[in-house]
This record gives C-alpha cells, structure tokens and sequence, in this order.
C-alpha cells in the first residue's frame, strides 16, 4: 500500500504539472517544451536553497518564480522574435540543462535530513499519529507520516489549483483564455497577445517549477535529468483527464480533470510497475500511449466521414 | 473625426507580384457620418480597412482619429477607440467561451483588465438586458459557448460588442457578406440601428448595391487603391443600386480605354 500512497503523492505533486501544461497546451495550443527544463530548475533551485538553510517554504515559491522567469524567456523568444514555438521551448529547455548544472553546481543534490516541507508533513503526521506504528484506514495499513505527506500534498495541490480557476476567472484570465481562443478577436478588443502569451507560458512554467520544487523535496533529492520526458507526461495527465470530464466541460471541471488525470496516470505507471514492466520502457510506453490519444480523434472522424461519404454515394438514382 | 492623409501601401514591392493596394487616399470622414466603401476586387477597401485598425501599417501617411495621430500605434492600442466587426461570422468571437464572458471581454474594450472578477453581478445583469433587446432568445442562455450559435447570432453579439463602448469610429468589413440574406438583412437592421442611436462614426466595406444604396449618408468608390468617386448629401439619398452598377461600367470602360490607347501608342511610336 506504500506503493499505491507514493504513487498517489507524485500524482498529486505532477498535477501542477499537468495544469502547467493544460495552460499552454490547451488554453494557447502552444506546444511548450521548456518544462523539461524548467522543473529541473524548479526543483533545483528549492534544493540549493533548502541545503543552505531557507524556509522549504520559501525555497518552494522560489522554484516557481525560477520556472516563471523561463517561461516568460520562452514567451519572449516567440512573441519577440517570432521564433517558432517549438523551437524557442527547445532553446531554452536546452539552455536550462546547463543554468540547472550551475545552480546545484553537481548533478545531484540529496536533501536527506534537512528541513523540507516534506519532512515537515511528515513529522507533523507523526506527531498526530502518536508514533503508534501504522494506522489503519479502510482495511489498510499506512504509515501516519506517509498519509500526512500525503494530505499536505493535496491541500497544496488544492491551494494552487483553486488560485488558478479563480484567476482564470478575472479579467485579465478571461482574457488569457480568449487570446489562445481567437487572436484576432481579442487584438480587437485591445489586448496585447504578444504580452498574454508571455504572461500565459510564464504562469504555466511557474507552477510546473512549484511542481518541481515538491518533487524534489518528496523524493529527497534534485537530479539533473529529473524533468526529462516531463512534456509529455503533463500531456498524457491532459488527456486523460479529457477524456474523463469531456473537452466541452466547463473551465472546473477541465482542470480538475487535469489533476485527476496526472493522478490517475502515476497510478496506472504504479501498478504497470508491478505487474513487471520494465522501467526501461516507460517513456516509450508514455509517449506512444499520447500518440494514441492524438491520433485516435482524426481517425475516428475519418472513419465517419467515409461511412456517411459511402452512403451519400448510395443515395441518389 | 478620421483623417487619412496621403496613404500608400505596396504588397510584395519590387517583385514579379508587386500589388499596390493603397496609392494615396486621402479621406476626411467629419463625426457621426456613415460612410459606406465600395469597390471591385482587390481594388484596396480591406486593405484600407485594415490600414485604419492598425493590422497592417501603411509605407506612407497618416492616420488621425480624434486629433490623435495613430499611424504608429499597435492594432490593439487603437482598438481602444476603435470597434471592429469582421466578414467572417467566426473572427469576431471566441468560440469556446461563454456568450456572457465574450460580452464581459467586449465591455472592457480598449481598457485594463486587473484581477477583479469577469462576470460581476452588475455586468451579468447589464448583459442580459443588452441581449434581451436584440429579440433573439439568448437571454436565457447566456452560459452556452458562442460558437454552438449561428453565423448571424454570432455577428449580431459581435456588432453588440463593438459597440458596448461607444467607438470613436466603428468598421464594418463586409460583415453581412458570409450570411444567408435573411440574416444579412437582420444584421443590416441592427447595424444602422445601432449606429444611428449613437451617432457613430462608421466606415462600412460592403460588396451589397442594395446595401450600398440604401444605407449611409454618403459613399466613396474605391478602384486600383485610388478613390474614385464620392458622393454626398442629396446625390447619396438618390442613389439606387442601378447608378452603382453603372458607375462600375463607367469605370472600367475607361480602363479599357486607356488600354487600348496605351497600345495604340505603342504600335504607332515605339
């Protein structure tokens, strides 16, 4: 059950991911690419300053604002330089490789027993727990300190999800949603596009470096090669959870679809795990399983298309 | 009001399709007047359009709304004191989203959107009255995404929202061309209802003589990036769609005219 609880909590932590990638990906249809790189400066960045004595809390807002300054680079590079969108996510995804080196001046940094917001859930759990060994829930057997690491992940979660569907909500995210929408429409109506996309891919790289940050703390370590292959997976989360709420769902339920989704997926991976696949073939598996999902749609309209184009070729005479 | 001094704008300069499609318009349209464009294809009405709501800059001239100079400023600067309704039903309106979060985005035009709530009380209240009085049913279902309506429900709400707040000057580019006439023709009713309750400055692109003829108080003719006829006051009033038609004729006769003049001259002298 260790396990499953793990997998619920790296779920939980990558949904910011996942809503990181919702807002480039869905709301600008902006394939960004920087998160690779930018929740490895995320979590980086929270574990240098963690090592040197900083609030984990501090350490944690500091490694979105490291992921918001990427993305605003990636947004200006596109807007400013009408460099293509992917191409300026991989300069400054590549770019990062190199600034993540130099701030964790390794290419690991193990936070193991330092004060971490981590640790701190943890604690606190036992604390409450009474240090009475495992508590049991539904039948179950988990250790308090887990289960409290757990719930703080999910308030977390739940703090920076609800801030922002209520941004989304104001003015200014109505706007940000309308730009990805119509760009002529919105230019029209007096809004910098130029300026909302930047603003867009900086708030979606800085949630995915938060996403970082409590990566790095949950798992005790910043490494490096942490964000690789993290694109994709934001996408996949995206996609399931589309696929559970619906694309024309309302604004919450889209994103709680996206939370639901990066959970479900780290779920599946845990038990895909289990069962004996070889870690070696996740990113594979990940990446073929988005392929599917981007393809499936086409084929199926395809698939109707010539079906209802066979029988119009029928119906006249 | 708008003042277009000495306007020039080439496509593709200096190459085999070099396309001049503005050579100097000047126009001078006073405040409250409704003016009407007309013109063959790709005789420069969009591009003249286009050239005033700053999605393309001129090579040459000035654009003067208001006693500001506009001929430097971004599309979406000018589109604080512009409205814009657009031929295509589906430009003027973001699809995905609500009827009443398109409104709410139309009522802060031109003006700085902070952290303060979209759809507040008293802007949901003003946008179902403002829908309730096109007649059209949608009051009631304002939470539905635009874009499950009609092409002429959707130009009716982007004509609601160009003018939300009030335009210096409000463009209309063929914005009943993409409609079936029983649409255009409610769209034609609302515009000049619209535009005539608020005096608006208007400048309106249309390809319709009917439309051409009834509509505005006055109408310039636009041939080769040039205009070519403009006419006024008691003229415009008696215009019917037969005098357009025939103008047309006229022109083009005399451009074979010229051409076959032109080849004269080249056969006799070179």
């Amino acid at each position: 059950m260790t396990l499953l609880l793990s997998a619920l909590t790296i779920g939980l932590i990558l949904s910011l991911l996942g809503l990181g990638v919702y807002i480039s990906f869905r709301i600008f249809n902006f394939a960004d690419i920087t998160p690779d790189g930018s929740l490895t400066t995320g979590g980086a960045l929270a574990a240098i300053l963690i090592t040197q004595g900083i609030s984990p809390v501090w350490a944690t807002l500091a490694g979105g604002a490291a992921g918001f300054l990427a993305g605003t680079l990636t947004g200006v590079l596109h807007t400013r330089f009408k460099i293509h969108a992917l191409l300026s996510g991989i300069l400054v995804m590549t770019a990062l490789y190199s600034v993540n080196l130099h701030i964790m001046g390794r290419s690991n940094v193990p936070l193991v027993s330092l004060d971490t917001l981590a640790s701190r859930a943890e604690s606190w759990g036992l604390q409450a727990g009474g240090f009475s060994g495992n508590m049991s829930l539904m039948g179950r057997f988990f250790s308090p300190g887990d289960l409290a690491v757990c719930s703080a992940t999910f308030i977390v979660m739940l703090f920076f999800s609800l801030l922002l569907y209520f941004f989304l909500r104001t003015n200014m995210g109505t706007a940000m949603r309308a730009t990805g929408d119509n760009q002529q429409m919105i230019t029209a109506l007096g809004v910098n596009v130029a300026a909302m996309t930047t603003l867009g891919l900086a708030l979606s790289n800085g949630l995915i470096g938060i996403s970082g940050a409590l990566l790095a703390q949950y798992q005790g370590f910043a490494d490096v090669q942490m964000g690789i292959g993290m694109v994709v997976w934001g996408i996949a989360s995206v996609i399931i959870g589309e696929a559970l709420v619906g694309q024309n769902s309302g604004l919450g339920l889209r994103l709680t679809g996206a939370v639901i989704g990066s959970v479900l997926f780290r779920l599946l991976v845990a038990i895909a795990l289990r069962w004996g696949l070889n870690p070696n073939d996740l990113k594979l598996i990940t990446a073929v399983f988005v392929l599917v999902a981007l393809v499936t749609p086409g084929l199926m309209e395809r698939l109707k298309g010539r079906k209802s184009a066979s029988k119009r070729e029928e119906a006249p005479c | 009001m708008l003042k277009l001094k000495g306007l020039h704008l080439t496509f593709n300069a200096d190459t085999p399709n070099e396309n001049r499609a503005l050579q100097g318009v000047d126009l001078e349209i006073p405040e409250g007047q409704f003016l009407i464009v007309i013109g063959t294809n790709g005789s420069g009405k969009s591009t003249l359009q286009n050239v005033i709501s700053g999605a393309l800059l001129p090579d040459e001239g000035q654009i003067i709304l208001d006693g500001a100079d506009l001929t430097k400023w971004s599309e979406h600067r000018r589109a604080r004191h512009i409205g814009r309704v657009f031929q295509n039903p589906f430009s003027g309106t973001a699809p995905s989203m609500s009827i009443e979060e398109n409104l709410a985005l139309a009522a802060r035009r031109g003006m700085s959107r902070g952290l303060s709530w979209a759809l507040s009380p008293r802007i949901r209240r003003d946008i179902r009255d403002r829908i309730a009085s096109l007649n059209m049913g949608l009051e009631g279902r304002l939470d539905i995404p635009i874009g499950s309506l009609s092409g002429g429900q959707r130009q009716a709400l982007t004509l609601l929202m160009a003018t939300w707040r009030t335009p210096k000057l409000l463009l209309l580019d063929e914005h009943t061309a993409a409609l079936d006439p029983k649409s255009a023709e409610k769209i034609i009713r609302l515009t000049s209802d619209i535009v005539e309750s608020k005096k608006l400055t208007t400048l309106m692109v249309t390809h319709s003589m009917p439309q051409a003829a009834a509509l505005g108080q006055r109408l310039v003719m636009i041939h080769r990036g040039r205009i070519v006829r403009d006419i006024s006051g008691e003229e415009k009033r008696r215009l019917r769609p037969e005098d357009l038609i025939r103008i047309f004729e006229e022109i083009r006769l005399i451009e074979r005219l010229d051409e076959s003049a032109a080849q004269m001259l080249r056969e006799n002298y070179l």
